[in-house]
C-alpha cells in the first residue's frame, strides 16, 4: 500500500481510534513488563533471600486482569479475535459487509449489557476486602466495565469504518 | 428453592452433610423448600460463590472465604487458642458463637449454624519431632496463602514457603520444603507421608465452617419455615462436625503406621501460646476483633 | 439448553468471535429462562480473568517469542543434524527431531511450525523433496510443540480442570515423545521408498563440540521450565517467567539475535495474544456456569451409563468427538468447551483427569493440521506457497503417528498416568 491513503482511512474518527489503540497497546506493554519484572523479583527473593513481598503475586494477577479487559477491547479494533471465518469469508462482499456489521452490533449489545450489570455487581460486592492486599476488590473488578466501555467505543469506530469502506475494496 | 454450592468433591463430609440437609429440609418443610446442591466448584470458587450468595443468585454456601462475610470469624483461627475440638465446638455453639455469626448480617449473610472445617492442623517434617517452639525455628514449612498460618510460622521462627497444593508432594521429596502443615485427612489423601518422617500434633489451628445463607432469602420465609430451616441447619452442621472429626481420627490412626507421631505436652503448649501471642495482638491492634472478644472466645470454650 | 447450544453454533458460524459467541448465547439463555440470574454475568467473566495459573500464558508466549527471535532455530537444526542427518531422508528426520526438541522449549505448535518451516521447507525443496511432503511434514511434526511440555494448551486445560500443571505436563510427555518416534519411523519408510537423499555431516570432533555447545543453552531450557514446575520449586507462572528471563539473556548475550529495541514489540504482541485467549476463558465461564446449573454433565454421565460404556470405550468415543471438534474449532476454545462437558462424566467412570488431558491435548493437536480451521496448516501453507488442502494431504501420512498415539492413550491409561504418579505421588 503506497501513495496517499483514501479519504475514508484518514477520517478523524479513525485517526482517533488508531491513536487510542496505540496508547492502550503501550499501556498494556508497560503493565506486562511490570508483571514480568515482579514475578522474576518474587522468585529471586524467595530463593536468593528467603523472603517475599506480601501480596506481590496477588498484585500481578490484578494487573493481569486489566491487561485482559483492555487487550480484548484493543483486539476488537485490530479485528484479531479468534473466530470461525470459513463461512463469512466465502460470502460475496456485500453479504459479508452486512454480516460484519451485524456482528459488531451484537458485540456492542453484549458489552453494553455487561457494562450495566457489572456496575450493579460492583456496587454490591465491590467493597469486599482482598484478604491479602487489604484493598477493596472493586478496584480490580472495575476493570470489567472499563474494558466494556472501550470495547463499545471500538465496536462503534469499526462500524463507522465498515460503513465508509467502499464495497469494491476487498481489503477492508 | 434453595440453591447451595460448595467446592468439595461428592465424597467429602461437607457434601454428604448437605445431602442430609437437603433430605431433612425437604421433608420437614413438606416440600415447600426444595434444595439443589452443587459440588466441586461447579458454580465457582469459594470466594466467587460467597459473592453470589450476597447477590442472591445462589442462596447458600460453605467454605473458607469466611472473611468476606465478616472478619471476626478469624478469631476461631487464632493459633493455639483452643486445646481440644470439644472446646472449639462449644464456643461456636454458644452465645458467643451467635454473636460472631450475627455480625455477618451487615454484609447480607445469615448464618444459622457454624461448625468446623475438618480437624486440627498438624505439622509434618523430615528433620525432627517438634515438641517446643525452638524445634520449629529454622524449618522451611510449606503453607497455604492464609495470613494467620503464615504469621504463625513466622512468629515461631520458621520460614514459610508458598507452594501450590498439587506440587507439595514433589517439593517435600526434593527437599524444597522441610515440612508442611495440614489436617490429617489432607496429609493422607495427598500421600505427603511418603515424603515425611515426623508428625507432630501441634493442633494449633482449626477452621470455622459457617453455613452462609442469603439474608433476604431467609427473611422472606414465613416464620414456621424459618424455625424449620434453623433446626435443620443446626442438625446438618452437627452431623457434619461429628463425621468430619471422626474421619480425621481415622486418618490420624492410618498415619500412625507411616510416621513417627508425637504429642505436645501441656507445658510445652504454653510455650507455643506465648510465642504466637504477637499474632493474636496483630489482629487485635488492626481492629479485626477486640481483646475482650478474644477473652470471651476462650471463656466460651470452657 | 437447545437455545444455548443452537445460538452458540449460529453466532460462531456467522463469524462472531468465539468469546462473544459464548457470551451472547449465555445472555440469551438468561433473558429467556432465568432473568433473575443475569446478575451473575459479570462475576463469571471476572472469575475467568482472575487466575494466577493463567498468568503463565503471556509469559510462556513471550518466552517463545524471545527464543525464536534470539537465533535458536538454526543452532538446534545444526545440533539435530549430528544425530540423524546422515540417514536416508536426513533433512526430514532432522525436521522431526528439531520439532521434538523445540517442543520441549516452546509452549505452542504454531510458533514451532513458523520458525522450523521457514528454514527446513526451502532446504528440503532444494534437496528434491516434493514440496507437498516437505510442508506436510513440518505441519504434522509441529503438533509436538503443544503435546511435549511445556504446553500453553495444557495450562489452559489445567485451569479448566483445576488440576496440577506439573502433573499434566508429565502426563503428556510420553505421548509427545511417542509421536516423535513414530513420525521418525514414518519418515524413514517414506524416504526409503522415494530414495530421499542423505546429508553430508561433518563429524569432526571440533565441529561436533561446537554444534553441541551452541545447542546447549537451548537444550537446558526444558530442564529449567518443566523441571521447576514438576519439582514444586516454582509455580507454572514463575517458571514461565524464569524461562522468559533465560530466553531473554540467551537471546541478548549468547545467541545475540535479540536487541533491547525488539523488546517492547515482543512484549506488546505477547500480551495482546494473551488477552485474545483470556477473553475466551472469561466468557466460557458464563457458558460453563449454565452447563452446571442445568446439570448437563450429569446428563452426559447418565448417557454413558445408559449406553453401557466402560471407561475405555467412553474415552474412545470422546476422543472421536475431540478429533471432530478439532476440524472446526481452534485449540483454546475447544479445550474450554469440551472440558466442562466431558471431564466430570468421565471422572464418574473412573477416567483420570490426567489421561483425559493427554488425550484432549494430543487430539486437538491434530486439529492444527486439519482444514478448515488449522493454524499450523495456515502457517506452513504461507511459508511454502502450497494450498491448505495440498499441505493437509502431504501431512496425512505423518498424522498417522498422532492418530496412533491418541488411540494408545485411550487404550492404556498408564501411558499418561504412570509418570506423574511415579514422580509426584
Ligand atoms: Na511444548
Ligand atoms: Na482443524
Amino acid at each position: 500500500m503506497s501513495g496517499p491513503a483514501p479519504a475514508y482511512q484518514v477520517h478523524p474518527v479513525l485517526r482517533a481510534e488508531k491513536l487510542l489503540m496505540q496508547c492502550l497497546t503501550w499501556l498494556l506493554t508497560a503493565l506486562f513488563g511490570l508483571i514480568f519484572v515482579m514475578v522474576v523479583i518474587l522468585v529471586i527473593m524467595r530463593y536468593g533471600f528467603n523472603s517475599t513481598i506480601v501480596g506481590g503475586s496477588e498484585a500481578t494477577v490484578m494487573m493481569f486482569i486489566y491487561t485482559t479487559a483492555l487487550g480484548a477491547a484493543v483486539d476488537i479494533a485490530r479485528g484479531k479475535h479468534i473466530r470461525i471465518d470459513a463461512l463469512i469469508d466465502s460470502l460475496p462482499p456485500r453479504a459479508k459487509a452486512w454480516l460484519e456489521g451485524i456482528n459488531l452490533i451484537l458485540i456492542g449489545i453484549l458489552q453494553a449489557m455487561l457494562l450495566y450489570y457489572s456496575i450493579e455487581w460492583i456496587s454490591v460486592v465491590g467493597s469486599s476486602e482482598d484478604p491479602v492486599l487489604h484493598i477493596a476488590e472493586g478496584l480490580v473488578e472495575v476493570a470489567i466495565p472499563i474494558g466494556c466501555a472501550f470495547a463499545i467505543l471500538f465496536s462503534i469506530t469499526r462500524l463507522i469504518a465498515l460503513i465508509m469502506t467502499p464495497l469494491a475494496d476487498p481489503s477492508n | 428453592n434453595f440453591k447451595f454450592a460448595h467446592s468439595q468433591p461428592d465424597s467429602s463430609v461437607r457434601h454428604k452433610s448437605m445431602l442430609f440437609f437437603k433430605e431433612a429440609l425437604e421433608k420437614e418443610s413438606k416440600g415447600r423448600i426444595s434444595v439443589e446442591v452443587f459440588s466441586g466448584s461447579q458454580l465457582g470458587s469459594e470466594p466467587e460463590v460467597m459473592d453470589m450468595v450476597k447477590m442472591g443468585t445462589v442462596q447458600g454456601t460453605r467454605g473458607g472465604a469466611f472473611t468476606k462475610a465478616n472478619k471476626k470469624f478469624l478469631i476461631y483461627t487464632l493459633p493455639f487458642l483452643y486445646d481440644s475440638t470439644d472446646a472449639v465446638l462449644k464456643a461456636m455453639r454458644s452465645d458467643f458463637g451467635t454473636h460472631i455469626a450475627d455480625a455477618a448480617k451487615d454484609n447480607g449473610y445469615y448464618i444459622p449454624a457454624t461448625g468446623v472445617a475438618g480437624g486440627f492442623r498438624v505439622v509434618t517434617n523430615n528433620k525432627h519431632a517438634i515438641n517446643t517452639p525452638d524445634d520449629v525455628a529454622g524449618l522451611k514449612i510449606r503453607t497455604p496463602g492464609i495470613e494467620t498460618i503464615i504469621k504463625t510460622f513466622e512468629a515461631l521462627g520458621a520460614s514459610p514457603t508458598s507452594i501450590p497444593y498439587g506440587e507439595v508432594y514433589m517439593a517435600l521429596k526434593m527437599g524444597v520444603a522441610d515440612g508442611q502443615e495440614n489436617p490429617p485427612s489432607n496429609i493422607s489423601v495427598m500421600k505427603f507421608y511418603e515424603a515425611q518422617k515426623y508428625l507432630s500434633l501441634l493442633n494449633y489451628q482449626i477452621h470455622p465452617d459457617p453455613l452462609f445463607v442469603n439474608l433476604k432469602w431467609y427473611e422472606s420465609l414465613p416464620d414456621d419455615l424459618k424455625t424449620v430451616f434453623d433446626k435443620v441447619s443446626r442438625e446438618a452442621m452437627e452431623w457434619s462436625d461429628e463425621h468430619w472429626l471422626a474421619s480425621e481420627a481415622d486418618y490420624l490412626k492410618f498415619l500412625g503406621d507411616k510416621l513417627e507421631v508425637n504429642e505436645v505436652s501441656a507445658d510445652n503448649r504454653a510455650k507455643f501460646v506465648e510465642k504466637v501471642r504477637p499474632v493474636w495482638d496483630f489482629y487485635i491492634q488492626n481492629g479485626t476483633f477486640s481483646e475482650d472478644e478474644v477473652k470471651q472466645a476462650i471463656e466460651a470454650g470452657k | 439448553m437447545l437455545l444455548l447450544i443452537g445460538s452458540l453454533v449460529l453466532f460462531m458460524l456467522i463469524g462472531v468471535p468465539i468469546a462473544y459467541s459464548m457470551g451472547l448465547s449465555g445472555l440469551l439463555y438468561f433473558l429467556v429462562y432465568q432473568p433473575d440470574l443475569i446478575a451473575v454475568l459479570p462475576a463469571r467473566v471476572y472469575a475467568g480473568m482472575n487466575s494466577s495459573v493463567m498468568l503463565s500464558l503471556p509469559l510462556f508466549i513471550v518466552m517463545g517469542h524471545l527464543m525464536n527471535h534470539g537465533g535458536l532455530t538454526g543452532r538446534l537444526i545444526e545440533f539435530c543434524m549430528l544425530f540423524v542427518g546422515r540417514l536416508r531422508g536426513g533433512l526430514g528426520l532432522v525436521s522431526v527431531l528439531t520439532a521434538m526438541v523445540f517442543g520441549g522449549i516452546s509452549g505452542s505448535s504454531v510458533s514451532d511450525a513458523a520458525s522450523i518451516g521457514q528454514v527446513m521447507i526451502p532446504a528440503m525443496k532444494n534437496k528434491g523433496y516434493p514440496v507437498r511432503t516437505a510442508t506436510g511434514l513440518i505441519a504434522a511434526s509441529s503438533t509436538m510443540g503443544m503435546i511435549i511440555p511445556p504446553s500453553i494448551p495444557m495450562v489452559i486445560y489445567a485451569f479448566a480442570a483445576s488440576e496440577s500443571v506439573g502433573r499434566l505436563f508429565l502426563g503428556s510427555l510420553i505421548a509427545g515423545v511417542m509421536v516423535g518416534v513414530f513420525m521418525l519411523g514414518i519418515v524413514l519408510i517414506i524416504a526409503h521408498r522415494n530414495s530421499f537423499p542423505c546429508e553430508e555431516v561433518d563429524l569432526a570432533p571440533a565441529r561436533v563440540l561446537r554444534s553441541t555447545l551452541e545447542g546447549l543453552p537451548a537444550l537446558l531450557m526444558p530442564l529449567i521450565v518443566v523441571g521447576s514446575v514438576v519439582t514444586g520449586i516454582a509455580t507454572a507462572t514463575e517458571s514461565a517467567a524464569v524461562g522468559a528471563l533465560y530466553a531473554l539473556l540467551v537471546g541478548l548475550f549468547v545467541y545475540r539475535g535479540l536487541t533491547f529495541r525488539d523488546l517492547p514489540k515482543l512484549f506488546g504482541e505477547a500480551i495482546l495474544s494473551s488477552a485474545n485467549v483470556m477473553i475466551i476463558i472469561a466468557f466460557s465461564g458464563v457458558f460453563t456456569w449454565i452447563l452446571a446449573l442445568e446439570h448437563v454433565t450429569q446428563m452426559i454421565g447418565m448417557l454413558f451409563v445408559q449406553l453401557q460404556l466402560g471407561p475405555t470405550t467412553a474415552m474412545l468415543a470422546v476422543a472421536v468427538v475431540i478429533l471432530l471438534i478439532g476440524f472446526f474449532v481452534d485449540v483454546s476454545p475447544a479445550i474450554l468447551l469440551l472440558t466442562p462437558v466431558f471431564l466430570p462424566a468421565l471422572k464418574m467412570l473412573g477416567v483420570s483427569p490426567i489421561q483425559f488431558g493427554a488425550v484432549l491435548i494430543s487430539g486437538l493437536a491434530v486439529g492444527l493440521v486439519t482444514p478448515p480451521v488449522g493454524m499450523c496448516l495456515n502457517v506452513c501453507a504461507s511459508v511454502s506457497g502450497e494450498s491448505i488442502l495440498s499441505v493437509f494431504r502431504g501431512a496425512l501420512p505423518f498424522l498417522l503417528a498422532n492418530f496412533l498415539v491418541v488411540l494408545l492413550l485411550c487404550l492404556f491409561p498408564a501411558l499418561s498416568t504412570w509418570l506423574p504418579a511415579l514422580l509426584m505421588g
